[in-house]
């Protein structure tokens, strides 16, 4: 079988159990050897006419059964024999029985493998079949000439294959099912005569068929961070589902944050390990008298407390008080998505989650939808002055509006995931002029960002092609941007918002898109979309005009080229804010709103559309040099809020390397 | 659209809570009523308009309902969802919305405005309902982030639903 489409373990996620594990652990068993140790016993004793047709029925059985394969481990039949004789006595008619009972049991084995073998050979024929019919619908996909129609058309065939191939491993998995049943209730029933007939069934135990058992307290050894998603993969299919489970049980937290780990598990280990972060610390504060309630509002304020100022006397640290604020704000964003402004509720997943990370700023990823079944997956990226800590996780609709607004976008309702992803150390505010104005975190925060996208491939089900859009905004953009260029993140279409510059990325070309494209929001009235090379804006005279108004914007400023420039290769889509006339420092925060045309262009994008923007009308000119824009230069207001005493020797070029290793 | 949304940030004429509430629980209930939609549920809540989570803030009730043929008034709705969604658009404009968006709103969906309210009607493909979300205008400058993960609260009574 030469599966091009279909993937084999998808098909056994999707179907909820895994027949070629059931087929392997009964061909395991190895029934030639019971048939010679059962004829070895049939041989030793005196045999009465009872036992010697029993025993021929079964012998005949077998025959008919065995494939006469080679492999098989041989047993010592003449000491297991010997063994037995002396205890029973040669002469007794015990041995004969034994005989007879032991070829039953090889026989029904060699049956027992057989129709397994069939079932699998069935269901392999089908699954080929199909993989065959979705290779076609591909190559016909290719065609240009093909309307929209027969586009539709073909997906829906391709969608009926995997629906198919998805039923027949169902249904092989639930024959598989039955005949493995079937041959351990027989199995148990011949154990049971064993028994009476004066035999340790224990000798042919590592013969028959049993599923391989699991010792219990055998530690598991979790994969190094570090170690490539697809290794991750393998090391974790190789597991039986009862370590699989007991691992997840134990929620070590390094597991809820390996890349090559499914996104269930994922979320299921880092929900637990949230939940105790919470009641280890509101635990503590009922025996001291406090109320939760008050407590979880408190860390959603950052309002300090007593516990939280002085938690030795409650019994707590300083890490645990740090871990419980985090996974309050991590909590109120799964509810926050979850509910938030609808009457149903999204799916939602904690895809990641370290509350200690980035000395207590945290890291979290909430996935709206699982991205390991969609088919399209958007990774939003925020900027300067998000983190976990600063309450990024709630209180704003930028993933659900792309959500909500991609299931609308797309008639034929593929899956879609949405990740909210705070996986890096953004600059903690635009007070932060050493973090704004050098490139280090978006570098350190690319790699970061590389590794859990470039994960998600391959825990992705190869049921359903998977289209992968990273977006960024404004400080976010510009970690998108060295995620491609610098850290090999391997993505189908990235969308820069309110690009301060690109770094390490001079063009689009430097992005390595198989296909896609950089795609560029900028709207003409947000001042940080302005501040990167080339944007058309004298920068040196913008900065020497921000510094005559007490902005200290560093000489500098800006992070690289700016993507909306007409020489950069990408493609500019509408995204000015409605109403602005003027540059307005607020007006970098508006590219998710609902009903904007730049959310419009986003979703066109994240849902896979993106020869719709087009047709929306929604292509925008990127700006030239030197031609100055179209907005009004004078009386640019003060755009961002720093601490206007910072001494300027403290902003530094400092392009240090920062790392991160996941706890 | 009304001349406050011209600058997002800086509404000239705030709404109180109260009135932001009013702006769409009201038309909301109006409409699950004169558009007799089945099993009606929904919940309001203040929304940050921008992606800092600041103010100001607008009203949002989104509702769902059950796309099937009402056979009790001999009426057979088709299950297609735009055909049910042009029913609500006809009776919503005998009560005076414009079916369409409003300048500058760009949203998938089927759209109609009023009075700076917008109506955005869609398909869950989950649950298979229809969904009417209820976007008031940005002019209420309360601070809501600290109200909690959920700042608003169910609608289900009011809607004549369970």
């Amino acid at each position: 079988m030469r599966l091009r489409y279909i993937s084999i373990p998808a098909l056994v996620a999707e179907a909820g159990g895994d027949p070629w594990a059931i087929n392997q652990s009964l061909q395991v068993g190895g029934p030639s050897n019971i048939s010679q140790l059962a004829e070895a016993f049939h041989a030793a004793g005196r045999c009465t006419a009872e036992a010697n047709t029993s025993f021929e029925e079964a012998r005949r059985r077998f025959d008919a059964a065995w494939n006469h394969r080679n492999g098989d481990r041989p047993i010592n039949s003449s000491a297991e024999v010997q063994r037995v004789t002396k205890s029973l006595g040669a002469q007794s008619l015990q041995l004969p029985r034994i005989g007879a009972d032991l070829e039953s049991i090889a026989a029904s084995l060699a049956e027992t493998q057989k129709t397994a073998a069939g079932q699998i050979a069935t269901l392999q024929a089908q699954l080929q079949q199909l993989d065959d019919l979705i290779g076609q619908a591909v190559e016909m996909e290719k065609d240009p000439e093909l309307t929209t129609e027969d586009k539709a058309a073909l997906d829906a065939f391709i969608r009926a294959c995997e629906d198919d191939a998805v039923d027949d491993t169902e249904a092989a998995l639930g024959q598989l099912h039955s005949t493995r049943d079937g041959y351990s209730a027989s199995l148990q029933n011949a154990l049971d005569k064993l028994r009476t007939d004066g035999f340790d069934p224990a000798a042919i135990q590592a013969l028959d068929a049993p599923e391989s058992p699991v010792r219990p307290g055998e530690p598991v050894r979790i994969p190094p961070p570090d170690t490539k998603p697809e290794d991750v993969k393998k090391w974790w299919r190789s597991l039986s589902q009862d370590q699989r489970d007991r691992l997840v049980a134990q929620h070590p937290p390094e597991l809820g944050n390996l890349n090559g780990i499914d996104a269930m598990p994922r979320d299921a280990v880092n929900q637990a390990v949230m939940n105790d972060d919470i009641t280890r610390v509101e635990t503590a504060a009922r025996q001291h008298g406090l109320s939760s309630a008050n407590l979880s509002k408190d860390a959603r304020g950052n309002v300090d407390n007593d516990l939280f100022s002085n938690p030795g006397k409650y019994g707590l640290t300083a890490t645990d008080v740090t871990r419980y604020r985090n996974a309050v704000k991590t909590r109120d964003g799964l509810d926050y998505d979850r509910a938030h402004n609808t009457d149903g509720s999204r799916p939602v997943m904690l895809w990641a989650y370290d509350p200690e990370a980035f000395n207590g700023w945290g890291r979290a990823a909430i996935a709206i939808g699982n991205p390991d079944y969609a088919r399209n997956t958007a990774v939003v990226v925020p900027g300067t002055g998000s983190s976990v800590a600063q309450g990024w996780m709630s209180g704003h609709d930028d993933a659900i509006n792309i959500y909500d607004q991609s299931l609308a976008a797309d008639p034929d309702h593929h899956y879609t995931s949405v990740i909210a992803w705070m996986g890096y150390e953004a600059p903690h505010g635009f007070g932060d002029i050493q973090g704004v104005s050098t490139p280090g975190l978006a570098r350190s925060g690319g790699d970061l960002l590389a590794a859990d996208v470039n994960g998600l491939w391959a825990t992705h089900n190869n049921l359903t092609p998977e289209h992968i859009a990273v977006i960024g905004h404004s400080y976010g953009s510009t970690t998108v941007a060295d995620a491609f260029a610098h850290s090999n993140m391997h993505a189908n279409d990235a969308v820069l918002l309110g690009c301060p510059g690109t770094d390490l990325a001079h063009s689009a070309k430097d992005f390595h898109l198989d296909g896609g494209h950089v795609y560029v929001g900028a709207a003409s009235t947000d001042p940080v979309s302005w501040i990167g090379e080339g944007s058309g804006m004298p920068e040196e005279w913008l900065k020497q005009k921000l510094n005559g108004r007490g902005v200290p914007v560093p000489w500098d400023a800006g992070l690289g080229r700016d993507p909306a420039g007409d020489g950069y290769g990408s493609i500019r889509f509408h995204a000015e804010v409605m109403g602005s006339q003027d540059v307005d420092r607020h007006d970098h925060s508006h590219y998710y709103d609902m009903g904007s045309e730049s959310l419009r262009g986003i979703t066109d994008i994240a849902s896979g559309h993106t020869g719709q923007l087009n047709r929306d009308g929604l292509i925008a000119d990127g700006r030239r040099q030197p031609h100055i824009g179209p907005f009004r230069v004078p009386g640019i207001p003060a755009f961002i809020d720093p601490e206007h005493d910072r001494p300027r020797n403290t902003i530094q070029n400092d392009h240090q390397y920062l790392g991160y290793r996941p706890r | 659209m009304s001349p406050h949304s011209k600058d997002v940030d800086h509404p000239v004429n705030p709404l109180s809570d109260q009135q932001t509430r009013d702006q769409v629980i009201e038309p909301a209930k109006q409409i699950a009523r004169y558009a007799h939609l089945q099993d009606p549920g929904g919940r309001f809540d203040y929304s940050s308009c921008n992606d800092q989570g600041d103010p100001p803030y607008r009203g949002v009730v989104s509702m769902s309902f059950t796309m099937r043929a009402d056979q009790s008034e001999g009426t057979q709705i088709a299950g297609d969802p735009d055909t049910v969604f042009e029913q609500i658009a006809a009776a919503m404009v005998a009560h005076g919305w414009n079916d369409g968006p409003p300048p500058d709103w760009h949203s998938y969906g089927h759209i109609l405005n009023k009075d700076g309210v917008v109506a955005v009607m869609t398909e869950d493909p989950v649950s298979g309902r229809g969904r009417i979300q209820l976007y008031g205008e940005c002019r209420n400058m309360t601070n809501h982030r600290l109200d909690g993960p959920n700042t608003g609260f169910r609608i289900d009574d009011q809607l004549g639903g369970g």
